[in-house]
């Protein structure tokens, strides 16, 4: 009786450390930020990806902006393409992004439109210079993004909680392209 | 007795069900898995955009998502291919995610 007791204390026991040992496991690799780049050589440098896991939102007419960032390190531009959803059809100019006092603009050129249940999906692409998305993600203060379509506009936003965890990984992305820049 | 009974039938169906979100990947991780591998290269030289699709399974029992070369390259206006890579994401195989990678012109 005491034996199957122990028996059955013991198998419990290994349970709960199996399934600890998951859960750690999982955030462990959730941390690393090889999971937001991949970088590929070029003859003409390296070729660097970069999708930060990010949403700008505004609640109110549930429209959504998602981004990702393309970076070769010959090229002083960084190309930043974003989706962006909204219930109405969109022929958006161009795209600002807004950090305390500073304004960042680029014209936004269209690579597709295409419709997704009730949103309209726009796909466009912009240039930013690369010092100043860096200078971007270093600020603690999260952004806004404000997409220009004709003479209207809709201006989105991100919670400060995400804004903080991730631009410390692209923060740090960005540290090591500078760092592979300065040895090559 | 029932506690017991109850987290040994939890972990039965978790060594069940995990078997079934797997995507394609050439090495398996029955508790995580993050692969990377090649899928296709062209002989166009150079790239300077990115492009991805992806798609994702929940329990084996919903997949949804489109992961075609077509759908990435599409993403970033990318025209002329120069080589794909496919990653493969799974967590006790109970979400998978499988995704594509296009480098381009």
């Amino acid at each position: 009786m005491v034996n199957n007791h122990l028996k059955k204390t013991y198998l419990v026991r290994l349970f709960f450390f199996f399934f600890l040992l998951i859960i750690t496991t999982g955030v462990t690799y959730a941390q690393k930020i090889s999971k937001y780049y991949t970088s590929a050589m070029q003859e003409n440098g390296v070729l660097y990806f970069i999708e930060p896991k990010q949403e700008f939102k505004r609640s109110k007419e549930n429209c959504k902006l998602t981004y990702d960032l393309t970076y070769l390190t010959t090229k002083d531009t960084v190309l930043l393409n974003f989706t962006y959803l909204d219930n109405t059809l969109r022929v958006i100019d161009s795209i600002s992004i807004i950090h305390g006092d500073k304004h960042i603009s680029s014209i936004a050129e269209k690579i597709f439109i295409e419709t997704d249940k009730k949103f309209w999906k726009h796909r466009y692409s912009s240039r930013f210079l690369f010092t100043d998305i860096d200078l971007l993600f270093q600020q603690e203060k999260s952004p806004k993004v404000v997409i220009y379509y004709g003479d209207k506009h809709s201006q989105l936003g991100i919670k400060s909680s995400k804004w903080t965890k991730q631009s410390a990984i692209i923060s740090k992305i960005l540290m090591l392209i500078k760092a592979n820049k300065k040895s090559s | 007795m029932r506690i017991f009974k109850n987290l040994m039938f939890v972990a039965g169906m978790t060594l069940l069900l995990s078997s079934c979100a797997v995507s394609k990947s050439p090495l398996t991780g029955f508790l995580y898995m993050d692969v990377k591998a090649p899928l296709t290269a062209t002989g166009n030289s150079g790239s300077s955009k990115v492009g991805t699709a992806s798609a994702k399974s929940i329990l084996g029992i919903v997949a949804t998502g489109d992961a075609s070369i077509d759908a990435a390259a599409k993403s970033a206006g990318i025209t002329k291919i120069h080589h794909v890579d496919e990653q493969s994401t799974s967590i006790l195989g109970i979400i998978a995610t499988y995704k594509v990678y296009v480098y381009g012109e």
